[in-house]
């Protein structure tokens, strides 16, 4: 079997298995569930691993249920937050990306495998959270971002491999007052930085200037290490929850600049700046 | 002080906490609810856990009577 009739044939198993999955489904019926508005009984099964912490609660589970994120990109960052969001009960998932498959994704952006080489990203990754957790609603858009995406969502994800990208989200979030999770990933190092705009600093009061054109390396340019996207989009997911369900602690007023090459964490205190061109007004 | 009850019984670690621990949710401070268990890891458990939480905790037998906090 040659290359091409391989992925042929495994993209023909992937959408049989896709379409037995069948349509993003209904909210479940309230029958087993134990209170009236509460949680069914899968859906307790389901979360029980994180409604056993003590930092989270079934009030906290039916935020996550009846919340709406958009995730921007669905590579490398938006991998793991896409996944993480989705097993968590995140009730509705918007994915945006204008890419298709290439083979020099597949190292570091585990939603999508060697059989979906060519597909649309936005779609090949929507197939897998399906699979993931068919309780989700996944909405894909094969299209780069646009402030119209915006509507409903109650929290962005930014995982975009630019900067230009990453202001234009930026400003999109603040004109909206809806908090945004930045990231970025190089090399072995990477940020993250949680925003409520408005109320606290946003990715233009942190860095007012993207870098000239030509000082900062692309992804494609520079590389990157896959579990290193990882470790950043793991902690984007991690703030999108915390924000999600109210948690404390949530990155706010500060960036984590993470440096995989010795373990740095650091956190680094940013304030809102008044003459900010995206929030100073709100 | 209302008083309700719940049968774990069905199912094992930790799903009998978890169930336990979102009926104690549901509650008012100061309700009490009755938890049947199975003895051996459910019965060891579930009190510890509600301990805890900080609720006040009292086994009888297989049931643990908790007052929510």
């Amino acid at each position: 079997m040659s290359g091409e009739d391989r992925r042929a044939f495994f993209r023909g198993i992937a959408r049989s298995a896709a379409e037995m999955a069948g349509p993003p489904p209904q909210p479940l019926p309230e029958a087993d569930s134990p209170g009236a508005s509460g949680l069914s009984e899968a859906e307790v099964e389901r979360y029980s691993r994180q409604l056993v912490l003590p930092e989270w609660s079934e009030q906290a589970q039916l935020a996550l249920r009846g919340a709406s994120v958009l995730v921007v990109g669905a590579g490398a960052l938006g991998s793991p937050v896409a996944s993480y969001l989705a097993g968590a009960g995140v009730g509705r998932l918007g994915i945006v990306d204008s890419d298709d498959v290439e083979l020099s994704n597949l190292h570091r952006q585990p939603l999508h495998f060697t059989p979906d080489l060519g597909v649309a990203k936005a779609l090949s990754a929507a197939a897998k959270l399906r699979f993931l957790n068919p309780d989700v609603v996944v909405e894909p858009y094969q299209a780069r971002f646009g402030a119209p995406m915006l509507e409903g969502a109650d929290l962005v994800v930014d995982g975009s491999d630019s900067f230009a990208t990453r202001y234009e989200v930026n400003a999109a979030c603040c004109a909206a007052r809806i908090p945004l999770v930045e990231g970025g990933v190089i090399g072995l190092s990477g940020l993250v930085m949680a925003i409520r705009p408005g109320e606290s600093a946003c990715y233009r009061c942190a860095f007012p200037e993207p870098p000239p054109p030509g000082a900062q390396p692309s992804c494609a340019e520079a590389g990157v290490l896959g579990p290193a996207a990882g470790v950043i989009g793991s902690l984007q997911a991690l703030e999108a929850l915390k924000l999600l369900a109210g948690l404390e602690g949530a990155l706010l007023d500060a960036f984590l600049q993470v440096d995989l090459h010795d373990h740095g964490f650091l956190r680094v205190a940013v304030s809102r700046r008044e003459d900010c061109p995206d929030c100073g007004a709100l | 002080m209302a008083a309700h009850a719940l049968d774990v019984t069905d199912v094992t670690c930790p799903l009998t906490w978890v169930r336990t621990k979102l009926a104690l949710e549901r509650l008012e401070p100061g309700d009490e609810l009755t938890v049947t268990c199975n003895p051996g890891e459910a019965l060891e458990n579930v009190p510890r856990s509600a301990a805890e939480a900080g609720h006040e905790v009292r086994v009888e037998g297989t049931r643990v009577r908790i007052v929510r906090r």
